[in-house]
C-alpha cells in the first residue's frame, strides 16, 4: 500500500466491498471518495471488487432440471391434480374464525340436529382426537363430569348433548389437528380436514341466520355469533 | 421479483403450488446451486427449502416472500454445512456433470462453463459464511440491509463478510486461472 495510508487518510481497507456495493452512508462515502481521489491502491482494489462483482452477475443461471421441477411439484403432501385447482392450502384466518364461531355457545344450539360429531370425518383413517372435547366445551356443559374422554364416534345414542359437544369439537379438533400436521409433518395434505366442518357449518349456521352468508364454503368468513 | 397476488381487499390469496414452484424454483435453484457448487446438492437444497414452504405456506406473510425463500434456502445450507463438518462427511465429488443451458453454442458452452467453473470453484473454497454473502450480494443482488435481515447479522458483519471474501475470491482466481485472467477481467496485479 501507498504512503497514503497514514493516520489522517487512512486507506480504506475492509470498506472498499462498501465502496464498490455503495452500501456507505453520506458522510462515509464522501470520506471514502476523497481518499480514492488520491489513493491509486485503493481505487484499484475498488475497481476490481466491481468487476469481480459483475463477473458473479454474468454467472449463467442454471436451468431447473426438469426431473426437479417434477419433483417439486409432487411433494410429499402435495395432493395429485393440486396443480391447477385453487390450492390445497388454507390461508389461517378462516379456522380461526371458525373455531371461534363453535366455541359460542350460541352456536352449539343448532348443532344438535346436525351431523354426528364422526360424519364427514376429515381424519378417514381413525385418528381419535383426544384433547379437544375439554378446551371446547361450551360454557353451559360444566356439569358433565371431569376426566373422561369423550369417544367421538361413539356416542351414536347419546344426548344431544354429547352430540352438540361432539361438533364442536370436531370443529376444533380439526383445526388443532390440522396445525399439528403443519407443524409435525408439514404435509398440509388434508385441506379436507378443515373443509367439512364448514359444511356442516354452514347449513346448521344457514338455518339460524336465516340463510344470510355462505353459500360457498370457501368463501365464507363470517363471524357466525355477530351476524344474528 | 414475483408479485404476490393480492385481493382486492389487500388480503392475499395463496397461490396454487404450481405457481409457487414455477415463480420461484429458477430462483432457489441457482441459489442453491452457487451455494453449493454442484448440482446434486443444490438439488437437494432446493427441495429441502420446497419442503418447508409448502408446510408454512399458509403462514406466510405477504410481501416478504423473495426475503423468505433467500432465508429458508441460506440457513439450510448453513446448516447442512455446519452439520457435514461435525461429522467429517466425506462430500460428494465437487466437479460433477454439469448441464449446458440451452441457446449456446457448443463452444460458447465450453468457454462459458469453464470460466464460470473457475468462479465456482473459486467460490466453492471460501468459507460457507463468506460464500453466502458474497452470493447473495453479487449474484442474488440483495443489499446489505437485506443480507443481515435474511443472515441475522449486524451490517458491520455483512460488510466484512463481503469484502473478504472478495478479496479471497479474486486471490483464488487469480491463482486459478492466470492464462485466462483476461476473459475473467481479473488481471494480477
Amino acid at each position: 500500500m501507498s504512503n497514503h495510508g497514514h493516520r489522517r487518510d487512512p486507506h480504506l481497507g475492509g470498506l472498499v466491498a462498501a465502496v464498490a456495493d455503495g452500501a456507505l452512508d453520506h458522510a462515509a462515502r464522501e470520506r471514502a471518495l476523497a481518499h480514492l481521489a488520491r489513493c491509486d491502491d485503493c481505487r484499484a482494489e475498488v475497481e476490481a471488487q466491481r468487476r469481480l462483482k459483475a463477473r458473479l452477475a454474468r454467472l449463467a443461471g442454471p436451468e431447473v432440471p426438469p426431473s426437479l421441477a417434477d419433483r417439486l411439484l409432487r411433494l410429499p403432501g402435495v395432493a395429485a391434480g393440486t396443480s391447477a385447482t385453487p390450492l390445497t392450502l388454507h390461508p389461517a384466518p378462516p379456522p380461526l374464525r371458525m373455531v371461534a364461531g363453535f366455541r359460542d355457545p350460541r352456536a352449539g344450539t343448532p348443532a344438535a340436529d346436525t351431523t354426528r360429531p364422526g360424519d364427514g370425518n376429515p381424519f378417514p383413517d381413525g385418528r381419535e382426537r383426544p384433547v379437544a372435547p375439554d378446551r371446547t366445551r361450551p360454557m353451559g356443559a360444566v356439569d358433565r363430569p371431569r376426566g373422561r374422554t369423550v369417544a367421538v364416534g361413539r356416542g351414536r345414542g347419546r344426548t344431544t348433548r354429547r352430540r352438540r359437544l361432539g361438533a364442536a369439537a370436531g370443529g376444533l379438533a380439526a383445526f388443532a389437528l390440522s396445525i399439528a400436521t403443519v407443524a409435525a409433518l408439514g404435509s398440509v395434505d388434508r385441506p379436507q380436514t378443515v373443509v367439512p366442518a364448514v359444511d356442516s357449518y354452514t347449513v346448521v349456521h344457514n338455518r339460524t341466520a336465516v340463510g344470510v352468508p355462505g353459500a360457498d364454503p370457501v368463501v365464507l368468513v363470517v363471524e357466525p355469533a355477530g351476524t344474528r | 421479483m414475483t408479485d404476490v397476488p393480492l385481493e382486492p381487499d389487500g388480503g392475499w390469496t395463496v397461490p396454487t403450488w404450481e405457481q409457487v414452484v414455477r415463480d420461484h424454483s429458477p430462483r432457489v435453484y441457482r441459489l442453491a446451486y452457487r451455494l453449493t457448487g454442484n448440482r446434486y446438492d443444490a438439488e437437494d437444497l432446493t427441495q429441502d427449502a420446497f419442503v418447508r414452504v409448502f408446510r408454512s405456506l399458509d403462514g406466510f406473510q405477504p410481501g416478504t416472500f423473495e426475503g423468505w425463500l433467500h432465508r429458508i434456502t441460506t440457513n439450510l445450507f448453513l446448516d447442512s454445512v455446519r452439520r457435514k463438518a461435525r461429522i467429517r462427511f466425506d462430500a460428494l465429488p465437487d466437479d460433477a456433470e454439469r448441464i449446458a443451458g440451452p441457446g449456446r453454442t457448443p463452444e460458447q458452452a465450453y468457454t462459458d462453463d469453464r470460466l464460470d467453473d473457475d468462479v465456482q470453484a473459486a467460490l466453492d473454497a471460501l468459507a460457507p459464511e463468506f460464500r453466502v454473502a458474497v452470493v447473495l450480494c453479487d449474484i442474488e443482488g440483495l443489499s446489505y440491509e437485506e443480507i443481515a435481515t435474511t443472515l441475522g447479522i449486524k451490517l458491520g458483519t455483512v460488510r466484512s463478510r463481503i469484502h473478504r471474501g472478495r478479496v479471497q475470491l479474486r486471490e483464488a482466481l487469480a491463482h486459478r486461472a492466470p492464462r485466462r485472467a483476461g476473459h475473467a477481467g481479473e488481471e494480477k496485479p
